[in-house]
């Protein structure tokens, strides 16, 4: 089996830009055709951060995926797009299907190597890989949901927080702006 | 317990892909918490507008409770416009379709959602107008885009015409200047007729027809607030200093928005308008009558717009000042430069404004006679009457939003730059295609700023936390200036889930840390209690 | 599916003359009398129109400022985008329907390192696309203009000249009849190809298109392949413009579908969105000046509302504020 170690992984590299950009396609495919295609076409990334942001990061993603031991850039990544995704209008299921859909573009991609080569130990590895991705992707989506909520809250006091402060000596400032999952992504 | 479906049960489900039919066919839109508006109450709106028998209703209910003859009265007011509203006429007939404005919209950028797109935002309006109003339409029906006005055309219309900002973006990019701001306008109308409102609109206008601001803060409270300011000041500065509160006689009325007044980080700003006055030697007032200068009228009719408004003039002249200055407000602005003067105006009563500290004459404000305080104080900067000590800023690394009414209904360009390069040493534009007259709005404009609907906001107001992103990322920037007190409230929690670590202010906050007032005593702190740099120690 | 539809009307719209000019033998019908119908239609209608646009009130100013404000003397303001004075105005409308500079406004954003420049290239093409189509389109109008002149004036002669300046066939190929047939496919291949055009793109899109389309080839058909006498043609068309209408037997059935399909175009126009060639004019974010504080709009309805006034509003607070120490009116 030793042998055959890492075979797959010099194969995904070298058709890294046609898997990525399959994965790009059907994470996409989840929203209107008009809008998939916009964000797919327009390049700038100002004129268009969604697409702009799914395509550097879903690559990114790829890259860690295909590392030995994932770097924070993982962590990093999987947040940019499950914050657009958790204020966009999608189920919890369907904001992380960008996710569960790369079993299905892999599958479709390595099915036929892994079989030809009898690489399926690396593939179950890397299929496990996916799972936690996925994992993490739950973590962080129900922590932007949180937000979400801490972010109503506050703008409910913010919007007299200078009479609470007076009146009732609450001061909102003290709660802590910032973010609450940056403690423990963004240390290295 | 029942197995959990499979990731391929779950794909094939959201099947998101547009069905091939023509958008008229589609799914009637889909209303669930936090994606909609929650509508206003009938005794609100049989208090503001003598609207009888409305009823309790919620977007998510089959029946919206619509008066029996909706259709009439929706029939009658668009014909009413139509006659009225040059813009709204032309319009509904030049559209060719081009798709220029496609993907200009921040709520199309953010969401993808093909209704967005301004063009589509406007034939929900136009399909109707094609099929009742035309006579292509009247014989082609369908064949010439015509519709039929049905429920679900109405609640299309909640949905969608509650999605937009009236931020004017798209109108800038037609080739016909079709301005979707307008359509959004005259389209609140007709659903307004038929007792559709939401209550973050209709709290506010009420709350400031009645009592003077959008929170309903009586009199006396605005009186306190503005003295625990006048101690914070003094605590700051050691000096105390006197705001003039519905002085007769004054020379110049200034007019706030109100949330200035009670919600941080606008607090500071006002800070900053009181010390500035103060320094100057002013002689102005306050008024507790005409305490706001936001709008909401003009995000539900042009009618509660001008009973708003009305209240600036009738100020002005009952306490015999001879100008209006204006404070940090996006959409008062829009309301103040293209509306008052038609509206309430003439103000013959008043005089062309003229700084007293300067003797600059502003005459592009000549027959209006309201000043923005941007103008006001770049002119005072420019005149070199102020002592300015920017590296009291120098913890703060700045960028400027331009707030879209300013930008597109005024031309509010050079001027709040002039003061921030005047009071700040690090100033950094974000990327071009994102400010001056192509700036992404916050998305919380047109009366969207409520709790409710929080996630549409962050993605709405995406694409202008992007571009902050960028100057964050390269050049550190901290802090997010703006002209704007929507902005005030709504960019905290937008940069605070896209951008973390940049904060939001007012330009007057920045000029009041700046401002050297003479016997001030050395400060050991900003306007908000944070050490000033060089002081952390 | 609405391209379908418009092109099966505009199949109808040519086999209507193809029978009654052709097999028929209606000449005086499709010679005279529908142009001069579709004539007249087309002047009421547009004036119709027009006059209906008028009729409507401009209650606000509300131009879309696209640069700096007149303030001060030393703050540079943009005299054209953010015109405060009539001339501005004036030349900001001339650069609009001459230049479609707010099109052209899609295509200046300046290009970032994120890869390919796909969709700024396609924004650019519609600005082209659009210019080469109504440049060509108002040159061949202008060029037609021979047939309905005697002399020809020595405009319209130098114009055809222009226009066939790369002297290739005989006749000589015309530059606008090349631009126009691509500039048209491109216009009709984005509304095909793009979704977001797809979605946007109504039955009355295409059918525009596919009439101007029809228009041209039948007129290239004539000009190229099919010749017909253009003597002929000339009798025909000074008969109509004299009033004095005399039908010469030979012009041939291509003439005749031409004929038709032009008086389809002059008879649809003013009842679609092609009026945007009027309604431009009427924009009232563009045709208004910015100078709405130096200059008061008045608005012809403006009517008295209820307002919350200082007397009604200081008896509800007038304890409250004596007692804050604020100024009253009424002890």
């Amino acid at each position: 089996m030793n042998t055959s170690q890492g075979q797959l992984r010099e194969y995904m590299l070298q058709h890294r830009d046609k898997i990525v950009n399959e994965w790009l396609d059907a994470a996409l495919q989840t929203y209107p055709e008009d809008g998939a295609k916009f964000f797919k076409e327009q390049k700038d990334q100002f004129a268009n951060p969604v697409g702009a942001t799914f395509s550097r990061e879903l690559n990114n993603i790829f890259g860690e995926l295909l590392r030995e031991t994932s770097s924070q850039q993982l962590p990093d990544s999987v947040d940019a797009i499950v914050r657009i995704r958790a204020v966009q209008e999608f189920s919890p299921s369907q904001a992380l299907q960008v996710f569960t859909v790369l079993k299905d573009v892999l599958r479709a991609q390595l099915d036929k190597p892994v079989q030809e080569h009898g690489w399926q130990a690396e593939y179950r590895a890397l299929e496990d890989k996916v799972d936690q991705l996925s994992m993490l992707a739950v973590d962080i989506y129900v922590k932007c949901k949180e937000k979400m909520w801490e972010l109503r809250v506050r703008q409910a006091q913010e919007r007299v927080s200078y009479l609470l402060r007076k009146y009732a000596g609450v001061d909102v400032r003290d709660s802590g702006r910032g973010d609450p999952f940056s403690e423990d992504t963004a240390q290295d | 317990m029942a197995n959990p479906p499979s990731t391929d049960t779950v794909v094939k489900s959201i099947d998101y892909t547009m069905p091939r039919t023509d958008w008229m066919e589609d799914i009637p839109p889909q209303f669930i918490p936090n994606n909609y508006s929650n509508p206003a109450k009938p005794d609100q709106l049989e208090y503001f507008f003598g609207y009888k028998g409305a009823k309790e209703w919620l977007p998510t209910h089959e029946d919206w409770q619509l008066p029996e003859n909706w259709q009439e009265i929706i029939y009658e007011g668009f014909r009413e416009r139509l006659e009225k509203y040059r813009s709204l006429k032309v319009f509904m007939d030049i559209c060719v379709r081009c798709g220029a404005c496609a993907d200009k919209c921040h709520y199309f950028i953010g969401s993808g959602d093909p209704k967005n797109m301004p063009v589509l935002r406007a034939e929900l309006l136009r399909s109707i107008y094609r099929k009742d109003f035309t006579t292509v339409g009247r014989i082609l029906g369908k064949l010439s885009g015509g519709r039929k006005l049905t429920k679900e055309v109405i609640k299309e219309w909640y949905m969608y015409f509650y999605q937009c900002t009236e931020c004017r973006r798209c109108s800038l990019f037609c080739p016909y200047g079709i301005d979707t701001a307008e359509i959004t306008m005259l389209a609140r109308e007709l659903l307004n007729l038929v007792g559709i409102q939401t209550d973050w609109i209709m709290a506010p206008v009420i709350n400031s027809f009645n009592v003077g601001n959008h929170i309903g803060i009586p009199p006396h409270t605005f009186k306190d607030i503005v003295d625990f300011m006048v101690d914070d000041i003094e605590e700051l500065t050691g000096k105390r200093i006197d705001p003039p509160i519905n002085k007769k006689g004054a020379e110049i009325l200034f007019i706030p928005p109100s949330g200035d007044y009670f919600a941080d980080p606008g607090t500071y700003t006002f800070m900053g308008y009181l010390m500035l006055f103060h320094e100057l030697g002013l002689d102005y007032t306050l008024s507790t009558y005409a305490a706001e200068g936001g709008n909401f009228g003009l995000f539900t009719s042009h009618e509660a717009m001008k009973r708003l408004n009305a209240k600036m003039y009738a100020e002005a002249q009952r306490l015999g000042v001879k100008w209006i200055l204006g404070g940090e407000c996006g959409h008062m602005w829009r309301v103040v430069n293209q509306y008052m003067d038609t509206l309430n105006g003439p103000a013959d009563f008043l005089e062309v404004p003229r700084s007293p500290i300067t003797g600059t004459v502003f005459q592009n404000a000549s027959s209006t006679k309201m000043v923005h305080i941007t103008e006001f104080t770049a002119d005072l900067i420019r005149n070199n009457v102020l002592n300015l000590d920017p590296s009291r800023n120098d913890n703060k690394r700045v960028t400027y939003h331009d707030s879209c009414n300013p930008a597109r209904a005024m031309g509010l360009f050079e001027e709040p730059r002039y003061v921030i390069n005047n009071v700040c040493n690090h100033f950094y534009e974000m990327p071009e295609q994102t400010i001056r007259e192509r700036t992404f709005c916050c998305g919380s404009g047109a009366g969207l700023n409520n709790d409710e609907f929080m996630e549409m906001r962050m993605r709405g107001g995406m694409p202008r936390a992007n571009a902050v992103k960028q100057v964050h990322d390269q050049y550190d920037v901290n802090m997010l200036a703006c002209i704007c007190a929507i902005d005030r409230v709504v960019f905290p929690p937008l940069m605070d889930y896209w951008v973390p670590g940049v904060d939001v202010t007012g330009v007057h906050e920045l000029v009041a840390n700046a401002l050297v007032m003479r016997g001030e005593k050395e400060r050991e702190t900003d306007l908000r209690g944070e050490p000033l740099p060089g002081k952390e120690g | 599916m609405n391209a379908l539809y418009a092109l099966i009307m505009v199949l109808a719209l040519v086999i209507i003359p193809l029978l009654g000019a052709g097999a028929a033998g209606w000449h005086v019908l499709f010679g005279v009398i529908v142009p001069y119908l579709a004539f007249i239609a087309f002047v009421l209608g547009f004036i119709y129109r027009v006059v209906l646009w008028g009729r409507s009130a401009v209650p606000f100013k509300i131009p879309t400022t696209a640069g700096q404000q007149q303030s001060f003397p030393w703050i540079r303001r943009s005299r054209i985008d953010n015109p405060s004075t009539r001339a501005g105005v004036v030349v900001r409308m001339i650069l609009e329907v001459l230049l479609f500079r707010s099109l052209f406004r899609n295509a200046r954003v300046r290009l970032f390192r994120e890869g390919p420049q796909l969709s700024y290239g396609s924004s650019k093409f519609l600005w082209l696309g659009a210019l080469a189509f109504h440049v060509s389109f108002f040159v061949i109008l202008a060029r037609h203009m021979r047939f309905f002149t005697e002399p020809v004036p020595v405009l319209f002669n130098w114009m055809e000249t222009l226009d066939g300046i790369m002297q290739v066939g005989v006749p000589t190929l015309f530059a606008t009849e090349i631009v126009i047939l691509l500039a048209l496919a491109y216009l009709l291949l984005r509304r095909l190809i793009d979704s977001k055009l797809r979605y946007i793109s109504l039955p009355t899109d295409y059918f525009a298109l596919f009439l101007l389309f029809a228009i041209v080839i039948s007129g290239v058909l004539m000009r190229y392949f099919l010749r017909v006498d253009i003597v002929d043609i000339k009798t025909l068309s000074m008969g109509l413009i004299q009033l004095q209408p005399e039908v010469p037997d030979s012009v041939g059935v291509m003439f005749y579908t031409h004929l038709f399909l032009v008086c389809s175009l002059l008879v649809y126009f003013p009842w679609s969105k092609l009026m945007h060639l009027a309604g431009v004019f009427f924009s009232p974010t563009r045709n208004l000046p910015n100078d709405n504080r130096m200059r008061r709009h008045v608005n012809p309805w403006n009517y008295p509302v209820k307002v919350h006034t200082y007397e009604e509003w200081e008896n509800e607070y007038r304890d409250k504020l004596k007692e804050a120490g604020i100024p009253v009116e009424k002890e």
